[in-house]
C-alpha cells in the first residue's frame, strides 16, 4: 500500500470538506457572531491538517490498490464523521450525541438525539442537512467511480453496469461521469429548492429539506417534520422527489444521453416500480381495510410511508407507529429491500435482491435439472456466478448484522424486540425512522449511550456495504508481508 | 410424470399409516377411552382411500421412480398421511377440523405447536397418538416405509433426498434400503434408553413413553398443559435436555460413532459446532437471566440449559415460561429457533451445517477482496465442500428469509401483531413450537383465525420438508410430462 498517496489523497478530501463548512460559518456570521468558533475551529482544523497531508506532489498516477482504495473510503469516511462531530461538540452538545448525529448525517440515515430542534442554532440545522446532502454525493460518487476500479463483484454492482472492464478502460470515461453526476446532483438539488420555494416553503427551509430529500437522508429541521406545513402540495413535491432520488443516477445519466425507455428496459428500474406499486398497494388497502383513514387518506398516507421506507429517506407525515400491525411489518420488510443501487439509498438494494429471486428461480429449476447449465440476465446482460455468490454472502452478512445488532441493543437498553429490530434495520439501511420506542426519527434520544455506540455502528457498516468494514478489520489487510 | 406410481406408493404409505393407527386404537379399546369410534371411523377410511390408490396405481408399479415421482411422493404423502392422521382429533370432537389437521401436522412435523387448551380433557389414547405423530414423523414417513417394506428399486433414492434433512449427501451405508435400517435402529434403541430413564426417575409408563416419543423426534408435545414445568424435577429436566442435544444430532454420525470410535464426534465440525453453540448461548442467558430477573445463578443456569437444549433441537419442551425473559434472552432463543441442529437429525431449522459453510464462505469471500484471483476453499470435517453444494446453500438461506417474511406477512394480516406472527412462523418453519407473546410458552394457537392457521401449517409443512422438496412444485418444468433430462 503507498500510504503517501493514501495520506495525499485524504489531505486534498480534507480541503474540500473545510469549503463546504464555509457554508454554515457565513450563516453563523450572519446570524450570531459569538459562535463563530463551531465551525471556525473545524474550518482551521481541516486547512491545516489538508494542507499538511497533501504537502509535495500530487503522487496519484491514475491507479488505485484495492488496499489503497478501501484504506481511502473506509478510514476517510471516519475521519469525515469525526471532524463533523465538532460543531455539534462545541456548540454544547455531549460528545456521543455529537459523534451520532454526525454519523446519522454523513451516512443519511437522519437519526436525530438532538432532542428539542427548536432549541438547536439555525447554523447547526443548516449543518446536519448540509452533512447529509454532502454523505449523498460522496458514497454515490465512491460507489459508482472509485470501487468498481478496486473493488470485486460484490462491489461492481453499484455502477448498476454488471461488464467487468478493465480500470484502463473506464478511467476516461470516469473523469466524465463524476462530472455527470456532480452536475445531476446539485441541479436536482437545485430543482428540488426551487419546487419547495414555489409551493410555500421559505428558502432556508425549501434548501434544508432540498438536501435531505436528494441525499435520501430524512433530517427535519421541525420538531413535527413535514406535518407542520400541514400542505398537500408540498407533501406531494417532496413524494416525488424522494421517488426520483431512489433510481440510479448512472441510469438516470444514460437515459438522458440515450432515451426515457432505457429506463424501463433495466431490470432493477422495473423491480423499483414494481416494489412500489405492490406494497404501496398493501399498505394502503391495510389502511383502509383497519379504517385509520379514509380512502383517500389512506392513499395518500399509504404511498408516502411506503416510499420514503424504500428509498430509505425516513420523512414521516402520519404516525404510522398507531398503524395496524401488518402496514408496520410490510415497511419493516421494505427497510431491508431499499432503493436502486448507484443512489444515495441504503439496504440490500433492488438490483440484489432481484439477482437473489432470480437465482433462488433458477436454483430450483437446477433441483429438477441437476446437471443442466443455467443462468441469469440483468436488463440483458449476464449476471456471472462469482457476482452471484458475492450478493448472497452479502445477504447472509447483512442478517447476521441486523440480527447481533437487534440482539445487543435489547441487551443494553431491554428495549422491546420489535423496536430493538426496527432500530437495528433501520440504522444498516439507513432509513431512521423505527417502530414503538423510537416512533419518531427524533426518538432516538431515549436511548441509552452503549445502545447509541450500537446504533453507530450499524449505520456505518451498513453505509458502507458492510464488505468494506470487513475487510479493513480482517486481519490481512493489515498484514504488510501481503502486498497486493 | 408417472402418475399411477405415484398413486400406489401413496397408496402403500396409507396403509402403513392405518397399521400404525391401530395401535392408539387398540390403547382406547383397552382403555375404554370414547374415542375408539373416531380412531375406527379413521381406520376405515384410511383403508378405503388406500386401496383405491393402490387399486389405481397398481399397473405401472413394476416401473422404476425418478426424482419428480420422489418428491410428488413425498409431497403427497406429507399432505395426505397428516390430513388423516388429524381425523381422529376432528371425529373425537376434540377440535374444529382446520385444528385437527393443524395438530397433526404439527406432530409429524415434529413441531409441538398445540391447539388443544385443555391436554387433560383429551383421552389418554388420543394424548399417545399425538406423541406416536411425533416419533412416525421425527425420522421421516418415507424412512420407515422404506425400512419396513420389501425392496423398491433404486429410484427409492429420490424419495429419500426429498424427505431427508442437510444439505449433503452423508448416507452412511451404500444403500438406501440398509441406512433406513441402521437409523430406525439407532432410533429406537435412543427411544427405548430414554424411556426406561425417565421411568427409572420418577414417571408413570404412560407419560415416559410419550415423552420418550417427543423427546427424539425433537417434537415437544407433552401429556401435560404446563410441558416439563408439571413434573417439578431437575432430575427428570436433565435427562431429557441431555437426550435433546443428543437427538439433534446426526444420526448417521451417531452410527459412525458405532464402528469408529468416540473421537468422531469431534472430529466433525458441524456437532463440535452445534455444541459450542449450546455452550455459549445456555452461558450468555445464564447471565442475562441472573442479571435482570431474580433469579439465583443455579437455577438460571438450569432453566437457560434446559430451554437453550429444548429450542436448538426445535423440540419446544418448555421448564419455565421464557415469554418473561428479559429481552436479549428471548433474542437468542429466536435466534437458535432459526439456526436449528444438525442434518440428519429429526430437528428443523436451518441446520448448523449450513450456517457453518455460510459463515466460512463469508470469510473466504472478505478474504477474495484483497486477492481477487486466489481460490479458497472451505472445508467441513477435513473435506472440501463443492461450490454447488454452497451455492444450493445460499440459495437455501435466502429462501428460508423470504418464506419468512411472506408468511409472516400472511400471518399479520390476520391482526396479529408483528412480534407474535414473526415469532410463531419463526417456532413453527423450525418445527419448535413455543412461540413468543400469543403462542407463547403458556399459550396455545388456538386463538389464532383459521386462516392464520392454514399459513401456519404451510409453514410447518416447508420446513420440515427443507423448502426445496415442496417449492419445486411450483416450477413449470415440474408439471411439463415430456421428457427427462
Amino acid at each position: 500500500m503507498r500510504k503517501k498517496l493514501v495520506l495525499y489523497l485524504w489531505g486534498r478530501a480534507l480541503l474540500v470538506f473545510a469549503a463546504c463548512l464555509i457554508v454554515p460559518f457565513l450563516m453563523t456570521i450572519y446570524t450570531s457572531e459569538n459562535r463563530l468558533a463551531e465551525f471556525g475551529i473545524p474550518i482551521l482544523i481541516s486547512i491545516a491538517l489538508g494542507k499538511h497531508l497533501s504537502r509535495g506532489d500530487n503522487p496519484y498516477n491514475g491507479r488505485l490498490s484495492i488496499r489503497e482504495g478501501i484504506a481511502l473510503v473506509g478510514i476517510g469516511f471516519f475521519i469525515i464523521c469525526i471532524l463533523g462531530t465538532l460543531p455539534f461538540a462545541i456548540a454544547g452538545f455531549p460528545l456521543i450525541d455529537s459523534f451520532f448525529e454526525s454519523v446519522s448525517g454523513f451516512t443519511t440515515t437522519g437519526a436525530s438525539v438532538l432532542g428539542d430542534l427548536s432549541l438547536v442554532p439555525q447554523e447547526l440545522l443548516l449543518w446536519r442537512s448540509l452533512s447529509q446532502w454532502l454523505g449523498g454525493i460522496y458514497i454515490v460518487l465512491v460507489f459508482v467511480t472509485l470501487v468498481p476500479q478496486v473493488g470485486r463483484d460484490a462491489m461492481k454492482l453499484f455502477t448498476g453496469e454488471l461488464h467487468g472492464e478493465s480500470a484502463e478502460r473506464i478511467l476516461p470515461r470516469i473523469v466524465e461521469t463524476i462530472k455527470a453526476l456532480c452536475i445531476f446532483y446539485v441541479s436536482f438539488t437545485g430543482l428540488i429548492v426551487l419546487g419547495l420555494y414555489l409551493v410555500g416553503m421559505n428558502l432556508f427551509e425549501a434548501c434544508n429539506y432540498a438536501m435531505t430529500i436528494v441525499s435520501t437522508g430524512g433530517f427535519s429541521i421541525y420538531n413535527d417534520g413535514l406535518a407542520r406545513f400541514n400542505s398537500m402540495s408540498i407533501n406531494l413535491v417532496v413524494l416525488f422527489c424522494m421517488f426520483i432520488a431512489g433510481g440510479n443516477y448512472v441510469l438516470y445519466f444514460r437515459a438522458y444521453q440515450e432515451g426515457w425507455r432505457k429506463l424501463v428496459r433495466d431490470s432493477e428500474y422495473k423491480g423499483y416500480l414494481l416494489l412500489i406499486a405492490v406494497a404501496s398497494f398493501l399498505v394502503v388497502v391495510a389502511l383502509a381495510w383497519s379504517g385509520v383513514y379514509s380512502w383517500s387518506d389512506s392513499f395518500f398516507h399509504g404511498i408516502f410511508q411506503t416510499v420514503s421506507i424504500i428509498t430509505t429517506s425516513g420523512f414521516a407525515v402520519g404516525n404510522y407507529n398507531s398503524w395496524p400491525d401488518f402496514t408496520k411489518f410490510c415497511l419493516f420488510l421494505l427497510m431491508f429491500v431499499g432503493g436502486c443501487s448507484g443512489s444515495t439509498v441504503g439496504g440490500i438494494k433492488v438490483s440484489r435482491a432481484v439477482i437473489l429471486l432470480k437465482s433462488t428461480w433458477e436454483e430450483l429449476k437446477r433441483t429438477i435439472h441437476p446437471h443442466m447449465v443455467t443462468k441469469i440476465d440483468m436488463s440483458g446482460v449476464n449476471v456471472p456466478l462469482g457476482l452471484r455468490e458475492a450478493i448472497s454472502v452479502f445477504f447472509f452478512l447483512y442478517i447476521v448484522i441486523f440480527f447481533v445488532a437487534a440482539a445487543t441493543l435489547s441487551l443494553v437498553d431491554d428495549l422491546s424486540i420489535f423496536s430493538a429490530a426496527g432500530i437495528s434495520a433501520s440504522c444498516l439501511a439507513s432509513v431512521g425512522s423505527a417502530f414503538e420506542t423510537v416512533a419518531s426519527i427524533s426518538g432516538y434520544a431515549v436511548l441509552n449511550t452503549p445502545a447509541k455506540i450500537i446504533a453507530i455502528i450499524t449505520m456505518i457498516l451498513g453505509r458502507l456495504e458492510i464488505f468494506t468494514v470487513c475487510v479493513l478489520f480482517s486481519p490481512d489487510f493489515w498484514d504488510k508481508k501481503k502486498i497486493v | 410424470m408417472n402418475y399411477r406410481i405415484v398413486a400406489f406408493l401413496l397408496g402403500e404409505l396409507c396403509r402403513t399409516l392405518g397399521i400404525a393407527l391401530c395401535v392408539p386404537f387398540i390403547l382406547a379399546l383397552l382403555w375404554g377411552d370414547p374415542c375408539r369410534v373416531a380412531f375406527a371411523e379413521t381406520i376405515v377410511l384410511t383403508a378405503v382411500i388406500s386401496y383405491l390408490l393402490i387399486n389405481y396405481g397398481k399397473a405401472d408399479s413394476k416401473d422404476n421412480i425418478t426424482f419428480r415421482e420422489g418428491v410428488a411422493v413425498v409431497s403427497g404423502a406429507w399432505v395426505l398421511l397428516t390430513f388423516l392422521g388429524g381425523l381422529p382429533y376432528y371425529f373425537g370432537n376434540i377440535l374444529d377440523l382446520v385444528s385437527a389437521v393443524f395438530e397433526s401436522i404439527s406432530g409429524f412435523t415434529t413441531t409441538g405447536a398445540t391447539t388443544i387448551t385443555q391436554i387433560v380433557a383429551v383421552p389418554k389414547s388420543m394424548l399417545f397418538w399425538r406423541s406416536m405423530t411425533h416419533w412416525m414423523g421425527g425420522i421421516g414417513i418415507v424412512v420407515w416405509f422404506i425400512a419396513l417394506l420389501p425392496n423398491l428399486g433404486t429410484g427409492v433414492v429420490h424419495m429419500y433426498n426429498a424427505e431427508v434433512t442437510g444439505a449433503t449427501d452423508d448416507r452412511v451405508l451404500p444403500r438406501i434400503k440398509t441406512t433406513s435400517v441402521a437409523l430406525c435402529k439407532i432410533y429406537v434403541g435412543l427411544t427405548t434408553i430414554l424411556a426406561i430413564l425417565l421411568f427409572g426417575a420418577g414417571m408413570n409408563v404412560f407419560d415416559s413413553i410419550t415423552h420418550a416419543f417427543s423427546t427424539i423426534a425433537t417434537g415437544g408435545f407433552s401429556s401435560y398443559d404446563t410441558s416439563i414445568v408439571y413434573f417439578k424435577s431437575p432430575l427428570i429436566e436433565m435427562i431429557i435436555a441431555v437426550f435433546m442435544i443428543l437427538a439433534g444430532g446426526n444420526f448417521a454420525l451417531y452410527f459412525s460413532v458405532g464402528s469408529k470410535g468416540i473421537k468422531e464426534l469431534w472430529h466433525d465440525t458441524e456437532f463440535f459446532s452445534y455444541i459450542a453453540i449450546v455452550v455459549v448461548v445456555t452461558l450468555l442467558i445464564t447471565g442475562n437471566l441472573a442479571a435482570k430477573t431474580g433469579m439465583g445463578l443455579v437455577e438460571a443456569a438450569r432453566y437457560a440449559f434446559f430451554q437453550v437444549a429444548s429450542i436448538i433441537s426445535t423440540t419446544g419442551f418448555v421448564s419455565n415460561d421464557f415469554d418473561v425473559w428479559p429481552p436479549f434472552s428471548k433474542y437468542m432463543l429466536v435466534m437458535l429457533m432459526f439456526i436449528g441442529a444438525c442434518a440428519g437429525s429429526t430437528a428443523g431449522g436451518i441446520k448448523v451445517s449450513r450456517i457453518v459453510i455460510l459463515f466460512k464462505t463469508a470469510v473466504a469471500e472478505i478474504k477474495r477482496v484483497l486477492h481477487p484471483s486466489a481460490i479458497f476453499s472451505v472445508k467441513m470435517s477435513g473435506k472440501s465442500v463443492p461450490l454447488s453444494v454452497i451455492t444450493g446453500i445460499s440459495r437455501f438461506f435466502f429462501l428460508y428469509m423470504l418464506l419468512f417474511a411472506i408468511l409472516t406477512l400472511l400471518l399479520a394480516s390476520t391482526g396479529l401483531t408483528v412480534t407474535d406472527s414473526m415469532g410463531a412462523i419463526a417456532a413453527t418453519i423450525s418445527s419448535v413450537g413455543p412461540a413468543l407473546g400469543i403462542a407463547g410458552a403458556t399459550c396455545t394457537y388456538a386463538p389464532i383465525a383459521p386462516f392464520g392457521k392454514i399459513v401456519i401449517c404451510l409453514a410447518m409443512l416447508l420446513g420440515r420438508l427443507e423448502l426445496f422438496t415442496l417449492m419445486v412444485l411450483i416450477r413449470p418444468e415440474f408439471w411439463r410430462s415430456t421428457r427427462n433430462w
